[in-house]
C-alpha cells in the first residue's frame, strides 16, 4: 500500500471548539477475528457464535479495546503525523457487534502548553465517544491528550519534540 | 459457606503477574495490527515514510501495546485463552474501560516487559443491580528499562443472585 501521511496540524491553529474530522468503521468478522490475531487474543466470544450464545449473548462482540483502537486513529488521522497521542481513555458503554456501523466523533477540549510553560510542548485535549447506526453512544466518556507540533518560527531554532531527536523539523528536510 | 465473588476478587488485589517477551516485538506485528483496525497510516508500516517525520523507524499504532498478549510465551487453553496470563476470571469480568498513557513511540527491536498489577476491588451499586469492580494496571518496558506505556483497566463482574 503507498498512503499519504496527511497533513500537519500545528498548535496554534487549533482552536477549543473545532470538530475533529469524524471516522467511519463498518464492523464485520473478518476484522474482528484479525484483531483477535493481532493481538494475540484468541478467546472465543469475539468468533465462536455457538459458544457465546450459550454465554447468553446474541453473537460474538468486538473486543472492547478495538474501539480503543479506533479513537487512537481517529485522533492521530486528524492531527497529522508529527502529533504523539499522550493519553487515551474510554468507558465501553454498549456492546458492539458484526454489521454494525460506528463513527467516531471528536471536539477539541482545551489547549495548553505543558507544565503551565509557555515553552512546554503543545498539547490539545480532546473529547470523544463513538456513535453506532442507531446514533447510540457505544464509547462515551472517551478523552486524549495529543501533542501537535508548534509550528516552525523563523528565524528562530525549532524546538525538537520531546521524543525526537533535535533538528529534524518540517523546515529543514 | 463459600466466599462471595467480592471476597473472592478482593483477594486478587496486590497480585502482580511479570511477563518478558521472548523476542523483539517486529515490524509484522504492526501490520497486521493496523490490517485489523483499518488504520493504513504510513508512520507504521513504512521506514521512508516513518523517517521522514523524524522517528527512527516504523513506530507501532498506539494501542497495540495495551492490547497485545505477544510477550506470553506459553500455550493455549481449549477457551482458546493463552496459558498463565490472567490475573482474573475473563469470561466473567466485562471491560468497562481503559486509559492509556503511551511515554513514547514503540518501535521493531523493542522486547517488551509487562508487568500487570491489580490495584482495586470496589462494590457499586446502581440502576442495573449491583456490580463488582476491578482495576489492574499494566506497565510496558522495553530491554533498556525505558517505560514506553501504562494501560488501567476496569473489569465489571455481576455478583450472582442471592440463593
Amino acid at each position: 500500500m503507498n498512503l499519504n501521511v496527511g497533513a500537519y496540524r500545528y498548535f496554534e491553529d487549533v482552536s477549543a471548539g473545532e470538530e475533529l474530522t469524524p471516522l467511519h468503521k463498518q464492523i464485520d468478522l473478518p476484522r474482528m477475528m484479525a484483531y483477535g490475531a493481532a493481538t494475540w487474543d484468541f478467546i472465543r466470544v469475539h468468533y465462536d457464535a455457538d459458544h457465546v450464545r450459550e454465554l447468553g449473548f446474541p453473537g460474538p462482540f468486538v473486543d472492547g479495546q478495538m474501539l480503543g483502537a479506533f479513537l487512537a486513529q481517529h485522533v492521530q488521522d486528524w492531527a497529522g503525523p508529527r502529533a504523539f497521542l499522550r493519553k487515551l481513555g474510554f468507558r465501553n458503554r454498549i456492546m458492539v457487534y458484526p454489521g454494525d456501523s460506528l463513527v467516531c466523533k471528536g471536539v477539541v477540549a482545551g489547549l495548553y502548553r505543558e507544565g503551565d510553560d509557555s515553552e512546554g510542548p503543545g498539547l490539545a485535549e480532546c473529547d470523544l465517544w463513538i456513535e453506532n447506526q442507531r446514533t447510540e453512544r457505544v464509547v462515551e466518556p472517551a478523552s486524549a491528550v495529543v501533542q501537535l507540533p508548534l509550528r516552525p518560527a523563523s528565524p528562530d531554532p525549532l524546538k525538537p519534540d520531546s521524543f525526537r531527536s533535535a533538528g529534524d523539523g518540517p523546515n529543514e528536510r | 459457606m463459600a466466599d462471595s465473588l467480592l471476597e473472592q476478587l478482593k483477594t486478587t488485589v496486590g497480585r502482580e503477574l511479570v511477563f518478558q517477551a521472548p523476542d523483539e516485538i517486529g515490524r509484522s506485528a504492526f501490520r497486521l495490527y493496523a490490517l485489523a483496525v483499518g488504520d493504513f497510516n504510513p508512520i507504521y508500516s513504512d521506514r521512508e515514510q516513518a523517517a521522514a517525520q523524524g522517528l527512527r523507524d516504523v513506530m507501532a499504532p498506539p494501542t497495540l501495546v495495551c492490547d497485545t498478549w505477544q510477550y506470553v510465551d506459553s500455550d493455549m487453553d481449549e477457551r482458546g485463552d493463552l496459558v498463565g496470563r490472567g490475573l482474573f476470571k475473563e469470561l466473567a469480568g466485562l471491560r468497562a474501560g481503559n486509559e492509556y498513557e503511551f511515554f513514547q513511540p514503540i518501535h521493531p527491536d523493542d522486547v517488551l516487559t509487562a508487568r500487570w498489577l491489580v490495584k482495586d476491588v470496589y462494590e457499586r451499586t446502581g440502576r442495573s443491580g449491583t456490580l463488582i469492580f476491578q482495576v489492574i494496571e499494566a506497565t510496558y518496558l522495553n530491554q533498556s528499562g525505558e517505560l514506553l506505556a501504562r494501560n488501567t483497566e476496569t473489569l465489571f463482574y455481576r455478583e450472582e443472585a442471592p440463593e
